[in-house]
């Protein structure tokens, strides 16, 4: 989210549009995606008072691994980009099948 | 007290199980008596499908209605829905004459969705929100019987599944909770604000999940789109009073982005606990409509 924020303000036109922030933030983005993949262990939301984990994670796990994949695919994409009319697209894709894909369906309301 | 009425058990148990048969008479009177008659669809009325359209998108129909494999983005029915207590599967709503809503009559879908009656004037389980409906304009209603009509129809059969509770209960429990008459716009508001209003509590039904239930499962009015447990979930449905000064939102205009984009746009507490389909939704609205349900919202202290 930290990440992610600068680009949502690029493309809301509240923030100059930076390439070099965008790959920046899209290459953390990805790696950072890379290691919250391994975070979801069966169990593993258990004994986590905060967790927002649903069942569903390891009932359908290829579904949540494939989201994983797409979300790292969005975000690399997203650190590719060079003009500034090419963000939108590419940060909403990002948000869309990746962050708000697993968000819908894996996590629960808070609490 | 209790010496007294463990003295008379018989009296007691029939003392109230006459009261229940009184309630449960008045009830059933009550509701099925006050099916709308035909002549409640005005003699001028002409359809407007767009309009129809926007009630459809409003209301969120293809969340609840959604098909099954390829009829996916058609309200053909048939998929499995957890509410409160239960597994429902909700009706085919595409006009197949045989399995849809094809050979229906206006009054008859008017009906169902301001009285929670079926054609056969049976009482819908009310995870149909017709309790929110009933508040729409007779005019939406049929724009969106209208718009419903030139989808594909889709053969689906979903098997009808009795209410637990019973005819009884169900008529008592919607005789409580119906209310009495169509949304009237608040004067001295603006008509975007009352646009907004009418659409978060007629086809929009945000209160069903957003107002906390009462012990008899009845919305608690003083704490309107207060927030509460979510009905099927761990954890809570969020509130929607006061937004902006709980620094939830900036403004209407960052509402208007949280419904429009979701979590495309970062706002990530907008996907959980079924809220991303809502969003999905309402983001198919005008954004007009979209704008004013945010301006509404936001005035909520």
């Amino acid at each position: 989210m930290k990440n992610f924020k600068p680009l949502v303000g690029m493309v809301k036109g509240k923030i100059p549009f930076d390439a070099a922030v965008v790959q920046k933030n899209a290459a953390t983005i990805a790696a950072n995606l890379e290691k919250a993949r391994k975070l979801f262990p069966e169990g593993s939301e258990k004994g986590e008072k905060e967790s927002r984990a649903k069942p569903e994670i390891w009932l359908l796990e290829d579904e949540f691994q494939d989201i994983f994949k797409t979300a790292v695919q969005r975000a690399r994409a997203l650190s590719q980009v060079r003009e500034a009319k090419d963000l939108a697209p590419a940060v909403m894709a990002l948000g869309k099948d990746g962050c708000g894909a697993c968000h819908k369906k894996f996590r629960l309301p808070k609490k | 007290m209790h010496r007294h009425m463990t003295k008379h058990p018989l009296l007691w148990s029939l003392v109230t199980a006459f009261l229940l048969l009184i309630l449960a008479l008045a009830a059933w009177h009550a509701n099925l008596s006050t099916s709308l008659p035909a002549s409640a669809i005005p003699a001028a009325y002409a359809p407007d499908v767009k309009n129809g359209k926007v009630m459809y998108d409003a209301g969120g129909c293809i969340s609840c209605h959604r098909g099954i494999g390829p009829d996916m983005d058609k309200p053909a029915g048939g998929r499995k829905l957890k509410v409160p207590g239960d597994v429902l599967f909700p009706p085919n709503i595409t006009p197949d004459r045989q399995t849809g809503i094809g050979a229906w009559t206006q009054i008859a879908f008017l009906n169902a969705l301001k009285r929670g009656l079926s054609p056969d004037n049976n009482h819908y389980i009310p995870a149909f929100p017709y309790t929110s409906y009933a508040w729409m304009k007779t005019k939406d209603i049929l724009d969106l019987f209208a718009y419903l009509k030139t989808l594909p129809p889709v053969r689906n059969r979903v098997e009808k599944k009795p209410f637990r509770l019973g005819r009884f209960a169900l008529a008592f429990w919607k005789w409580l909770a119906l209310p009495g008459r169509e949304f009237r716009p608040v004067p001295g508001k603006s008509a975007q604000w009352n646009r907004g209003a009418y659409l978060v509590l007629g086809p929009g039904h945000c209160a069903e999940c957003h107002t906390p239930r009462n012990g008899l499962m009845l919305l608690n009015r003083a704490r309107w789109l207060a927030g509460g447990p979510h009905p099927v979930e761990k954890g809570k449905v969020p509130s929607l009073r006061n937004l902006i000064g709980r620094k939830r939102y900036k403004d209407a205009d960052d509402i208007f982005n949280a419904l429009k984009y979701g979590e495309a746009l970062g706002y990530e507490d907008i996907s959980s606990g079924g809220m991303g389909e809502v969003q999905e939704n309402l983001s198919r609205l005008p954004n007009a409509d979209l704008k004013a349900i945010a301006v509404y919202l936001a005035s909520l202290k």
